[in-house]
């Protein structure tokens, strides 16, 4: 296997939002506060080397939600390589003792 | 491009139907394929958020704007998506992986580049003789596409010379569009320096000669403008930088240095550059002379002759002028000579065409295109080859392959990875072809024989070929590298991964063992033809050309240069070949202006003959000889009827001629033609004898008129001594010399040649044909067997464990050769088979060029098929040791 390519910092948040379950556009847009000027060429990128891979949603199951089809991304082996090397890389990425999220009032 | 998929929205503002129109708007932008995918993303992301926004309560106004900015990200999405088909980046990740993959395996590497360098070589090499023949034939000639030839031509001959005069009116006229015209004549001369006479040739030229070809000299000064003017007045030379080096060791005072040229002293202006070789295509000329001192180098006094031409004349196109409007031009100017002098010019016009289709490279370029269809061929063999060699590593990656698979890579990227590794293969190969093509490129000079006159072509590797070469890389990526890259992508990934030995290859394999057979069929193909070229030229080495004379020797004399005139220079003719006759092994002598088959020139003249009424346009011309006593004797061409030429016809005796059997027929139909008269020039001439046709310029020519005339009636000085022997040749050649020295010291042979020797000029083509061929055919045969030892060996390697479990079992060492041998021999059983009966195709198709051989020649056939089973029995041989010496316990414990 070739090494996991390095990635920018954008495209590492948008990993991490993916893995933690943030799995379509407009969701990885609210975890990581990026633009959709960068949200969706990057998932576009990280698609083509092979680090996301997507699927379209069910056309009917998005019908009974009453909503229109959303294309999820999940993570490849090679994705998750890559992330954990840039969570390794990017300390801002990993969470902070006393910093935890709050619960949802 | 519907939004379909949204028919669940439960609210559908204004503003965001108005954000999705013009979304549309841009998705041109994304590759068709994806388009209708982006739009409904972009659509859902929208309506997410324009659902988001109502939540949060927003006005519709600043909805719209927010909507609108979201919708921003559509744009780069959108070329982000385009860019991905063919990114830079990606195509850079590809090429450093394949670098990788070709570190990994630099066994792999280095065949498949050697392969391709052999093949890209050999066609690059063949394409730079064509070019070289075809576009620039003049070595050291700038811009010579934009050269014509023109040309002299009756109703029924073309490619004849012109004469001065019209030469000069021609370039008087300056037809539109062309910028100069030039003339010269290619002349041998005599040059005393110090001491010996040597043999040089040279030519004739027209004063404006070197401006005309763009050529400085790199010391002197060429010919000035007045030079031209006065006959027999500016004994001027221009030298070689290649007789200025052999001849004056390349003293800078040979300038200025008076030198000796057929007995006048000449002064030498001026050296030439090194690289330029003069007018003729192919021929190296060593020394030029202003046409104006014609009657000092050549017998007559031609300056001033309107009729009859031994001028070639060249015409340089203008800036910007076509060549067709050119011709059309020189067209006009030729009719208007015929109206001015309508005595000397009948029914002569005057064309123009390309260089390449005059002198030795129209009679080159028929060979060079079946070369060049031969070389193709091999290329293909290399692309087969490269294929196989692909095939055997795609499927060693499989496992690779399908791992980058199942992570996500898709087929596309798959594809254009093993592309990028074929074309970086292609790449390398070109490189390496390029300079093997460097090297071999100068080959085309070593096929040249010995002639009278040196011959060179020069070919070398420049602009266009590099762009060649470079074009038959890419094709050849196309043609061995798709295939491969196809079938890899088509991986089923979960059958690969599971299986742990790759023994999936089936497929593949398969298509590997038809690869290796079509090069086995291939290279067969052109073994047989270059055989059956082999044979042919040695078939047309033993084909009657109407003369016997095969033992024996040419020397060329020239008596001008010695002080002879016409009297004293007859009866030394007659003393010389009585004293050589009388040489021991000696059986006949004779002088002759030319030996038939030189593939020089021929003389012609135009003939009345008494009681003959030429039809409308019909113009009578015969070939000619001026030929010594015994001639026919000598020569061994038998007289039909009548005499030969003797000792009695000499200058006051009644002129007279022997005639061909063609001529006697054509203009004497059912009448008796010795006896009968014909007109040339003054008085009637005599046709005392018939002789049996023969061939006079080139073995393949048709039947042509045919005229010997007595050379000692209308006297020349420079003859070529023929002497026929009953012994070696050569070993009466210090007799001979002798001789001639006894009869004048002062008097050198010159281009003393055996028959032998000669009668190879004729065939030197059909020799380059043959050899060329036979190292296509060798090259080919070493590709297959390359192609075919990868098979086996990879087939071996495959079936380790089973070779091993074999031996385990007690196969002993030759089973298993055998085993690993038996399916070489069987691909190559199936490749000689069809290649057979393909070169049994390819015979029919070149049994035109074959002298004396069928298409089906058995030899050949034969000879091919074993020389072929040996070469596969070896190339399959190396593998099957190998399996035999394996140590069992290792190859079962191979995973």
């Amino acid at each position: 296997m070739p090494k996991a390519p390095s990635l920018s910092f954008g495209a590492a948040a948008i990993l991490h939002a993916v893995a933690s379950r943030s799995r379509f556009g407009f969701d990885i847009m609210q975890a990581t506060g990026l633009t959709s000027g960068t949200v969706y060429p990057t998932l576009e990128r990280l698609e083509a080397s092979g680090l996301l891979k997507s699927k379209w949603e069910d056309a009917a199951e998005a019908h009974a939600a009453g909503r229109p089809a959303r294309r999820y991304f999940t993570l490849t082996a090679a994705g998750a390589t890559a992330l954990r090397a840039a969570l390794a890389k990017y300390r801002a990425l990993r969470p902070l003792p006393g910093f935890a999220p709050e619960q949802a009032s | 491009m519907s939004l379909g998929r949204r028919s669940g929205a439960s609210r559908e503002g204004d503003g965001l139907r108005g954000v999705l129109l013009l979304l549309a708007a841009f998705a041109f932008l994304v590759p068709r394929s994806r388009r209708s995918a982006w739009l409904e993303q972009w659509g859902a992301e929208l309506w997410h958020y324009d659902q988001w926004l109502t939540r949060e309560g927003a006005g519709s106004a600043a909805s719209f704007l927010r909507l609108l900015a979201r919708a921003s990200g559509a744009v780069p999405h959108a070329i982000t998506i385009r860019l991905l088909q063919w990114s830079p980046h990606m195509i850079l990740n590809d090429v450093k992986f394949a670098w990788r993959m070709f570190v990994r395996r630099r066994a792999f590497t280095a065949v498949a580049v050697l392969i391709l360098a052999l093949g890209i070589g050999a066609n690059t090499t063949i394409f730079s003789w064509t070019q070289t023949v075809l576009l620039s034939p003049l070595s050291g000639v700038a811009d010579q596409g934009r050269i014509l030839v023109v040309q002299s031509a009756t109703a029924e001959r073309d490619g004849l010379s012109v004469s001065y005069p019209n030469f000069q009116d021609l370039r008087a006229a300056k037809p539109d569009g062309i910028a100069d015209f030039v003339a010269f004549r290619l002349l041998p001369m005599n040059l005393r320096a110090d001491s010996e006479p040597i043999r040089v040739f040279g030519e004739l030229v027209s004063a404006n000669f070197f401006d005309f070809f763009g050529v400085r000299p790199v010391l002197g000064r060429g010919f000035r403008a007045d030079e031209g003017l006065v006959a027999d007045r500016d004994a001027v030379a221009v030298i070689s930088h290649d007789l200025w080096v052999r001849a004056f060791a390349a003293d800078p005072s040979t300038v200025g240095r008076c030198v000796m040229l057929n007995g006048r002293s000449f002064t030498i202006v001026g050296i030439a550059p090194a690289d330029f070789h003069g007018s003729v295509a192919a021929v190296v000329l060593d020394i030029y002379v202003p046409v104006t001192m014609q009657k000092a180098l050549l017998s007559g006094d031609r300056l001033s002759q309107r009729a009859g031409g031994w001028l070639e004349v060249y015409a340089r196109l203008a800036d910007g002028a076509a060549a067709r409007q050119v011709q059309a031009n020189i067209g006009v100017a030729g009719a208007r000579l015929v109206a001015q002098y309508p005595d000397a010019n009948r029914s002569r016009e005057l064309r123009a065409v390309p260089l390449w289709r005059a002198g030795a490279s129209s009679v080159l370029l028929p060979v060079l295109a079946t070369l060049m269809a031969m070389v193709l061929v091999v290329l293909l063999i290399a692309s087969a080859n490269l294929a196989g060699l692909l095939l055997a590593s795609a499927a060693a990656r499989q496992r690779e392959i399908a791992v980058r698979l199942a992570v996500g890579a898709s087929r596309w990227q798959v594809i254009r990875q093993m592309l990028v590794e074929t074309l970086l293969l292609s790449a390398a190969g070109c490189v390496g072809g390029l300079v093997f093509a460097r090297w071999a490129a100068g080959l085309l000079d070593a096929f040249v024989p010995r002639t009278p006159f040196p011959l060179r072509f020069d070919a070398h590797i420049d602009a266009y070929s590099i762009m060649f070469a470079m074009a038959i890389s890419i094709a050849t990526t196309i043609v061995a590298g798709v295939m491969p890259a196809l079938r890899a992508s088509r991986l089923q990934v979960g059958v690969t991964l599971k299986d742990a030995s790759p023994s999936t290859a089936g497929q593949a394999g398969r298509v590997r063992r038809m690869l290796v057979v079509a090069q086995v069929g291939l290279s067969v193909v052109l073994l047989v033809c270059a055989s059956l070229f082999a044979r042919s030229l040695t078939h047309s080495g033993s084909m009657d050309p109407g003369f016997s004379l095969r033992n024996g020797l040419l020397a060329s004399i020239d008596l001008q240069p010695a002080g002879y005139d016409a009297a004293r220079g007859s009866v030394f003719l007659q003393q010389l070949l009585d004293s050589v006759s009388t040489i021991p092994h000696v059986t006949g002598a004779t002088v002759a202006r030319t030996m038939p088959l030189d593939l020089g020139g021929s003389s012609d003249m135009t003939v009345s003959i008494d009681g003959y009424a030429p039809r409308d346009g019909e113009e009578v011309m015969a070939y000619y000889n001026q030929v010594g006593p015994a001639y026919f004797e000598t020569m061994g061409i038998p007289l039909v009827q009548g005499r030969g030429i003797t000792r009695h016809d000499v200058a006051g005796q009644p002129a007279v001629a022997v005639i061909n059997e063609t001529m006697a027929r054509r203009y004497w139909p059912g009448r008796d033609a010795v006896g009968a008269t014909m007109r040339f020039g003054s008085g009637p001439v005599t046709i005392v004898g018939i002789a049996h046709d023969g061939k006079y310029s080139r073995l393949s020519e048709a039947p042509r008129n045919y005229m010997y005339l007595p050379a000692l009636q209308s006297y020349r000085p420079d003859l070529l001594l023929h002497v026929r022997t009953d012994a070696d040749a050569a070993g009466v050649l210090p007799a001979i010399r002798a001789v001639v020295h006894d009869l004048d010291p002062n008097l050198p042979l010159f281009d003393v040649r055996t028959i032998d020797q000669h009668m190879r000029l004729s065939m030197f083509i059909a020799r380059m044909a043959a050899s060329m061929l036979g190292v296509f055919g060798a090259l080919g045969l070493l590709l297959a067997s390359v192609g075919l030892y990868g098979v086996i060996a990879f087939n071996a390697t495959q079936r380790t464990r089973e070779i091993g479990l074999r031996m385990a079992l007690g196969a002993a060492q030759q089973d298993v050769a055998w085993l690993v041998m038996r399916q070489g021999l069987a691909l190559s059983a199936i490749g000689l088979t069809t290649g057979l009966l393909l070169a049994f195709g390819a015979g029919q198709v070149l049994a035109k060029q074959l002298v004396g051989v069928s298409p089906g020649d058995p030899i050949s056939f034969a000879g091919t098929a074993i020389v072929l089973l040996l070469v596969a029995s070896l190339a399959s041989a190396i593998p099957a040791r190998r399996a035999a010496r394996l140590d069992p316990l290792v190859a079962l414990r191979r995973d």
